[in-house]
């Protein structure tokens, strides 16, 4: 049946290499003259494990093509020295890299120069390592199975557009990121076409447009993350059934910033997050069947701006706590459902104490319809002319649709048991 | 000791005083009567320098009273107290003043003391009587030995034994050569102390004469009928 | 005048209408923050109790107290005392009574109930407005003469810094919003004392909506500790203004 009897031997060879490999531990020490990092590669065969010593590596463009193990002992460094390579490719399934720190890639206009890079194979891991000054720290393309954890990623970007992203992930599946700290990137998580992912416990701030950038993605779920103080907030575009759980949004403020903006979304959900001094808690167009429910909105500028072209969501259970206005939308019709929330600035009695407002609620104010007309009217705010404005049109809506109503306001705020 | 050449005082159109020239002299005690709106409180106003006047010059002791305060240390004003800060008490109102003039060594307390100005220094000004603010008034004016006494209808509301001590005070300041200027529409409480009589009338001076001379013309001896001789003529 | 003052401000302690607005103050400060159990919604309202009230009462009261010791005026007067000197007593003495009866009534239980820098905000510019009423009060008192005209005028004056100008800011907002007038409203909204003391406190409280300005113009001015030095000093302007004002009118007008 064998024509090539040699290949018989051959693929008896690599058995047996594979079976002596299975426990063969390298150990790469700068200080000490042993092999480059790039030889011990070279040498090593799938499954072992490449220890290395700490010291400052300057190798860069270190391709792994073999399923192997690469381990930083208190966390020796890499060093690009500013020069447009690559640090680290992956090109190889179940590769796990773990305990480096990787430094100095340099901003490249033409390619997306990433410290480490992953392409194209499934099953590995990138665990506590940090990245630091790097143009792209993590960038993921058609991965799947895929874990990113513990990693610290701190850009050095100031303006937008020579900044890369913290960890980007481009076409893949079954990612899990969590226990992430990014900062100062353009994005912290940038996700494109990625679906049926776990993205938890990250922390994102003080990157430059978006704690979180989410796009063409579906069936993801994010939670237990903190996105704070980032220069628009977290982006959730053009995907169908994310959940978004127990996440705080903290901080975004500026002239085109939100908590969360959702655009062109389906048919998921965001409950139990918290949303802190925003300019906009969230902002939502063009979306549609999501049910927001049990998320606690306190001091923001607008708690949400519900565009027009935003259907048949649900509102309900959630907690608005001295936000300056509650309910923002450009419409003079409703379609989504407002109930059994907290409003803050309701002012009903309720009779028959059964803790639900015995007078309806319309939270959405006719000023905060003007200041979206004019912005600048927003120095108006809490004028004495402005509150008269405001409780005309309260009594008699015209501006303000008046079906935008909930029927069922409540007396004293949610108290919940998460967090 | 005040000097008034050509005064005039112009209220928007209404002329309230018309080219008044007078002299008032050491140890005189004259009267400045008139009809209500005849430009008595606007003359004495003019003297404190509460108004300023159109045109015009006044000296008080040689000093042109225009920008000068100084002057006025040399009077003493018994206003008409109606309008008063109703809760500080007389004894807050003395204790001001003092520390107002505290340039003036020897304080003359015979009024404060003839009418007993120590027995309601705890009352408020909001809550003594239209008497009590005319001896309050009267004491002040007195207290700081001043050379010159305004006094705008000192005995309005006084009790006739308060207003007898007011008038033997008066004498005892003109005996000591100081000069007296009395407004009033009660004339007879002005009789024995007035030597000269200022009868104002549209703004301008209609009569001055001294008390002889009105003896004399009249033939009368109480002042308010001398007075009423003197316009009749003028009345018929 | 420092004694005139003193004098003045120990009368009007014990003044009905000064211990009555007191009353109120403490009604209103306390009675807010235990109706009221978000801290954040009280301050509001004591900011409508500031920018709408607090004026209105010192307006009114120091205009009738004004032409109410017009013969103590005249008392002084009769002394060889500066007229200057007369009305900055009337002036300290009415900032200094109304201080107290604000800070102590409103500022109290606001510092109690929510100690925040937007409370301490809300006090120094509520007591700057107050200054600034006084003043307004004095200024006009010192021209008109008349009591009734000088009331009705103060109360057209209330009027018109409380809501009047608001509108028709509003009015040349919608009129020209098309073009970029951030700095022109910025500039006439220093026209309007009440309009500077309640901005220095959004920018605290809404500090969120602040920032969603398109034109960065407000936020780079009233948001930093910069613009709340400006804010402030544009209010001591207005109290200067006012000071001097009727310290001007009241030495050369007739009494």
């Amino acid at each position: 049946m064998l024509k090539h009897p040699q290949s018989l031997v051959g693929i008896f060879v690599l058995l047996l290499s594979c079976l002596v490999s299975q426990a063969a531990t390298f150990t790469v020490d700068i200080n000490k003259g042993t092999p480059s990092i790039k030889e011990t590669l070279a040498h090593a065969s799938a499954g072992d494990t490449v220890l290395v010593e700490p010291g400052v590596y300057r190798e860069h463009t270190i391709i792994i093509k073999k399923p192997v193990t690469l381990i930083g002992i208190d966390f020796p460094v890499f060093d690009a020295n500013n020069e447009k390579v690559e640090i680290l490719i992956i090109g190889s399934d179940s590769v796990h890299v773990s305990g480096f720190i990787f430094r100095n890639v340099s901003v490249s206009y033409m390619n997306d120069l990433a410290a480490l890079k992953v392409k194209h194979v499934k099953y590995g891991s990138i665990v506590n390592n940090k990245f630091e000054n790097c143009f792209f720290g993590i960038y993921l393309e058609y991965a799947q199975h895929y874990l990113l954890k513990g990693n610290t990623v701190t850009g050095a970007f100031k303006n937008e557009a020579a900044a890369g992203n913290a960890i980007h992930v481009w076409k893949a599946k079954h990612i899990t990121i969590e226990d992430n700290v990014l900062s100062k990137h353009r994005d912290g998580i940038y996700f494109e076409f990625v679906d049926s992912s776990y993205i938890s416990n990250n922390r994102s701030f003080n990157n430059i447009r978006y704690g979180l950038h989410f796009m063409f993605s579906n069936t993801d779920v994010y939670s237990h993350n903190v996105f704070k103080h980032n220069g628009s907030g977290v982006a959730v575009m053009f995907s169908h059934r994310v959940q978004m759980i127990q996440n705080t949004f903290e901080e975004n403020k500026g002239g085109a910033s939100y908590g969360l903006l959702l655009k062109e979304i389906s048919d998921g959900s965001i409950s139990q997050n918290i949303f802190l001094r925003n300019t906009i808690g969230i902002m939502a167009e063009g979306a549609n069947r999501l049910l927001l429910s049990e998320n606690q909105f306190t001091l923001n500028g607008t708690a949400i701006d519900m565009k027009g072209n935003s259907l048949d969501n649900i509102i309900e259970r959630n907690n608005f706590l001295a936000n300056t206005f509650e309910i923002v939308t450009n419409s003079n019709h409703n379609i989504n459902k407002y109930d059994s929330n907290y409003w803050s600035m309701y002012s009903g009695y309720d009779l028959n104490r059964d803790g639900i407002g015995d007078l309806p609620y319309r939270p959405v104010n006719l000023f905060a319809r003007i200041t979206n007309e004019i912005p600048s009217a927003t120095l108006m705010l809490h004028s004495f002319f402005v509150n008269m404005l405001d409780a005309t049109e309260r009594l008699f809506p015209d501006l303000i649709p008046a079906e935008l109503v909930d029927e069922n306001p409540m007396m004293k705020p949610y108290i919940y048991d998460f967090n | 000791m005040i000097s008034i050449k050509d005064i005039s005082k112009t209220f928007g159109k209404q002329q309230a005083l018309k080219s008044i020239n007078l002299e008032f002299k050491k140890g005189e005690c004259v009267a400045l009567i008139g009809p209500n709106g005849s430009g008595k409180t606007t003359l004495i106003k003019i003297i404190l320098g509460l108004l300023f006047p159109t045109s015009g010059n006044l000296t008080v002791n040689g000093v042109n009273i225009e920008k000068n305060v100084d002057y006025r240390a040399d009077i003493g004003y018994m206003p008409q107290m109606s309008r008063l800060p109703e809760n500080m008490t007389v004894a807050q109102v003395f204790a001001l003043m003092k520390r107002l003039r505290k340039d003036v060594k020897e304080l003359d307390t015979d009024i404060y003391e003839a009418f007993d100005i120590d027995g309601m220094s705890k009352k408020g000004l909001g809550k003594l009587s239209g008497g009590m603010r005319q001896k309050v008034s009267a004491a002040l004016a007195f207290l700081f030995n001043p050379d010159i006494l305004i006094l705008d209808e000192p005995t309005a509301a006084l009790d006739p034994v308060s207003n007898e001590n007011l008038k033997q005070k008066i004498s005892r300041v003109l005996a000591d050569g100081k000069m007296v200027i009395i407004t009033s529409h009660n004339l007879s409480d002005l009789d024995g102390i007035v030597d000269r009589v200022i009868y104002l009338m549209d703004g301008e001076v209609y009569f001055d004469k001294s008390i002889d001379e009105l003896r004399s013309s009249t033939g009368e001896e109480r002042l308010n009928k001398m007075i009423v001789k003197s316009l009749k003529p003028q009345l018929v | 005048m420092i004694q005139i003052a003193r004098y003045l401000t120990i009368d009007l302690l014990k003044n009905r209408a000064v211990i009555g607005s007191f009353l109120l103050f403490v009604a209103i400060g306390w009675g807010l923050f235990f109706i009221e159990n978000q801290p954040e919604k009280a301050l509001l309202m004591v900011m409508q109790v500031t920018l709408l009230l607090l004026p209105l009462i010192t307006l009114i009261f120091s205009c009738i107290y004004y032409y109410n010791s017009y013969e103590f005026t005249v008392l002084l007067l009769s002394n060889p005392i500066k007229r200057s000197a007369v009305i900055q007593a009337f002036f300290i003495a009415l900032s200094i009574s109304f201080s107290f009866a604000y800070t102590i009534g409103i500022g109290l239980p606001l510092l109690l109930n929510n100690p925040s820098p937007e409370s301490v905000i809300m006090l120094v510019s509520g007591n700057f407005l107050l200054w600034i009423f006084v003043g307004i009060a004095l200024f006009i008192c010192t021209k008109v003469n008349d009591k009734v005209k000088g009331i009705g005028l103060v109360l057209i004056l209330w009027a018109f810094f409380a809501f009047l100008f608001d509108g028709l800011l509003i009015l040349i907002m919608y009129q020209f919003g098309a073009y970029p007038i951030e700095k022109l409203i910025l500039i006439l909204t220093f026209l309007n004392p009440i309009d500077i003391s309640r901005i220095s406190v959004i920018m605290q409280t809404d500090a969120s909506a602040m920032m969603g300005l398109s034109g960065a113009v407000f936020v780079d001015f009233f948001g930093s500790m910069k613009g709340l030095v400006i804010s402030f000093s544009a209010l001591l302007l207005w109290v200067a203004v006012m000071y001097l004002g009727s310290v001007r009118n009241f030495r050369k007008s007739d009494l």
